[in-house]
Formats: C-alpha cells, sequence, structure tokens
C-alpha cells in the first residue's frame, strides 16, 4: 500500500484567492486540494493523509 | 425710471430659469390659464433675486389677448434660507458617510484585500510556470481573465468609496432597489462575517425602477443594518441572524417599493423610535441599535421609516423599512 501524496490544504471561502493560491503552490511542485470552508475541510480530510494546512479563515464553531 | 417691456422682462431672466417662464407664459396666452411660479417653483432675475409670480392673461371678445396683470413677489430671502438648509445637510450626510467609511475601514480594506491577493498569486503562478519552461498558454490565458476580473472587482470598490466621498449634490436616478441592497452587502460583508452575523437576503423579482439618490439610499440602509447588528451584539451567534428583504407594499392605497431590515435583537418601543428617527445622534453601539445619523435622506426620498415588532413567531426581532 503506497501513502497517500502530501497534500497543502487551501481553505478560504473566496473562490478567486482560493483558485490563485493553488496555482502557484501546483506551479512550485505541491499536490493541493481547495475547500471553501473549515467545515468543508474537516468533512472530507483523511487523517491519514500527509499535509499542510492553509486557511486564512477565522478558527470559530 | 427704466421702461418695463416683455422683452427687458425676458432678458433679465436667468438662463436656466428662461424656458420654463416663457413656457408658462406661452401657455397661458394659448388657453387663458392663470400663471403660477409660486407653487413649487420661482424663477431668477439677474442671478441676484428669486421672483415667486402669479399672472392673468385678459382676452377682447375675439379670443385675442389684449393685457397681462399680475404680481410678483420677492422671495430671495426664503429661496436662500431653503438653499442654504440644502446645503448644510448635504453637508451633514456627507459628514456621516465620512464618519461610516471610518468605522467600516477595516471591512472596506478586506474588500480590497481579497482581488489584490489573487492578482497577486495568479501573477506569481504565471511567473513560475513560465520559469518551468512548459508553459501552458491555455492556463495562462485563463490566469490573465482572472487577473483581470479581479481588478476590475478592485476597481469597483474603489469607485464606491469615491461615490461615498464625494461631497456632491443630491442626485435623483432612475435606480433598482436590489442593485442598492447589494451594493450595499458588497461594502459591510467582512463586516458582517467579524460580527459573526448571518445575513438572509430575499430580493423580489421583476420590482419597478425608484427615483432617488443611489449613494444616499446606500447610507440609510448601511445605517440600518449596522444598527440591526449592534442591537445582536448580546446575543449568541446562532441568534445573530438578519434578513434583508425587497418587495412591493400597499399602505395607505398606493403601492410603494419597500426594503425591510430584520433582526433579532432586543425589540424597540414606539418613543424610544421617535426619537431616535428625529435625531441626527451617533452610533450607539450598547444601546438598543436604533440611531439614524439621517433622516433627511429618507424625507428627500419622500420613503418613511418605520418600526415594526414581529409576533411571537420569530422571537425578539424587530424590523426596519425603508
Amino acid at each position: 500500500m503506497t501513502a497517500p501524496t502530501p497534500t497543502v490544504f487551501v481553505v478560504d471561502d473566496y473562490a478567486p484567492v482560493r483558485k490563485s493560491i493553488s496555482r502557484v503552490l501546483h506551479a512550485t511542485g505541491f499536490v493541493v486540494a481547495t475547500f471553501a470552508s473549515a467545515e468543508e475541510f474537516l468533512a472530507q480530510y483523511d487523517p491519514q493523509t500527509l499535509g499542510c494546512l492553509c486557511s486564512t479563515c477565522d478558527a470559530y464553531p | 425710471m427704466e421702461k418695463l417691456d416683455f422683452d427687458h422682462f425676458r432678458s433679465r431672466l436667468h438662463p436656466e430659469d428662461r424656458e420654463s417662464v416663457l413656457k408658462a407664459v406661452e401657455n397661458s396666452l394659448r388657453t387663458g390659464a392663470d400663471i403660477d411660479l409660486s407653487t413649487g417653483w420661482c424663477y431668477r432675475m439677474n442671478k441676484l433675486r428669486w421672483i415667486a409670480g402669479r399672472g392673468h392673461v385678459e382676452f377682447n371678445g375675439n379670443g385675442q389677448p389684449i393685457r397681462m396683470r399680475g404680481a410678483s413677489l420677492d422671495i430671495s430671502k426664503r429661496k436662500q434660507a431653503e438653499l442654504e438648509a440644502a446645503r448644510q445637510r448635504n453637508e451633514m450626510a456627507h459628514l456621516s458617510r465620512v464618519t461610516m467609511l471610518g468605522e467600516l475601514s477595516g471591512s472596506i480594506a478586506h474588500e480590497l484585500n481579497l482581488p489584490l491577493s489573487a492578482i497577486l498569486c495568479n501573477a506569481q503562478a504565471a511567473q513560475r510556470i513560465i520559469a518551468n519552461g512548459h508553459a501552458d498558454l491555455a492556463e495562462v490565458r485563463e490566469i490573465l481573465n482572472d487577473i483581470v476580473s479581479e481588478d476590475k472587482r478592485a476597481g469597483e470598490v474603489i469607485h464606491h468609496l469615491r461615490l461615498w466621498l464625494k461631497k456632491g449634490e443630491v442626485q435623483q436616478h432612475s435606480l433598482r432597489i436590489n442593485e442598492v441592497v447589494q451594493d450595499v452587502l458588497k461594502l459591510i460583508r467582512s463586516d458582517l462575517v467579524n460580527q459573526r452575523v448571518t445575513t438572509d437576503v430575499e430580493l423580489a423579482r421583476n420590482l419597478p425602477t425608484i427615483t432617488g439618490d443611489p449613494v444616499q439610499l446606500q447610507q440609510v440602509l448601511v445605517n440600518l443594518v449596522v444598527n440591526a447588528c449592534d442591537a445582536m451584539s448580546n446575543r449568541t451567534i446562532p441568534e445573530r441572524r438578519l434578513l434583508i428583504r425587497t418587495g412591493i407594499q400597499n399602505r395607505n392605497g398606493s403601492s410603494a417599493v419597500t426594503v425591510s431590515v430584520t433582526d433579532r435583537g432586543s425589540s424597540i418601543r414606539r418613543k424610544k423610535w421617535n426619537k431616535s428617527s428625529s435625531l441626527s445622534s451617533p452610533r450607539n453601539r450598547k444601546g438598543w441599535g436604533w440611531a439614524f445619523r439621517s433622516p433627511y435622506h429618507h424625507w428627500r426620498h419622500r420613503g418613511k421609516l418605520w418600526p415594526q415588532t414581529m409576533p411571537t413567531a420569530v422571537p425578539r426581532s424587530t424590523s426596519a423599512f425603508l
């Protein structure tokens, strides 16, 4: 079994910012996954995946 | 002594009023109706005096006009006082917009930062794609398109700011109220997010256009929204819901376009409302939330502003209609 690819998770509620950050990271060689909200990220996040979270959202419940 | 005749009278009229005054005289000569230049408007002589006039044309038996009699009243003083009052109200409205923008500066900075960040990241992405040596032209084209649209968005924010800061005369435009609501939401979006207020917007379709000054209507609406948020500041986050709705309402036999701003803050008593809507008081953060800085605008737009405490179905909510 191969380990999942390390991924940068981008969470931002403003689509153009999300898209442009993901483009820069992608051009730099990262695998990127984008999410519009913290809830969306948490719902889809697999703790097995190695990764780094890039978020500009406020962390509130 | 100067001899007065019609040519002389005509030559002394203010250029801007000449056409309408002469039209009224012509109409009177044709139809025999009285000239009334006193109701609603008047004319200027020599750019110096404001005159209110009333006149009557007399006809002979053949229906030929033979004489015109009338009275002219110098109302320059009253007119100047009116103009001065209007100028002061405009000044107040401008001052309150500047104050409001100061309060919303964080929100506005955020609205500018979003497109600017997107532009920067897109440009950096394009630089890297090109540096990598295998540029996908389709992707670069898409990036450039996004840069253009984000730049336009930032430009719109600045355009709005300029309109708000401009010290201009009140404009009367034909406008759509839904656009006023959307422009206001753009301006205060991040202020609402920061205050953890969830906003529901229900815009009615096919509303007739209204006549008004878009900036002043935005100003009134921002005021209502800011005050609604203030009224909810001591509520729990799930309770902080704001409903902005546009529609048509029939009141006293005539229909009018309405905007309602409904919050779930503490409700307002009629007495306090009457006091608040007649005062130009500053924002009252801790209080009951309704503090109108610009009641003048409602008057100027022949609009009405009234509070309504909602029935128990929606606990503790107050609507303000515009």
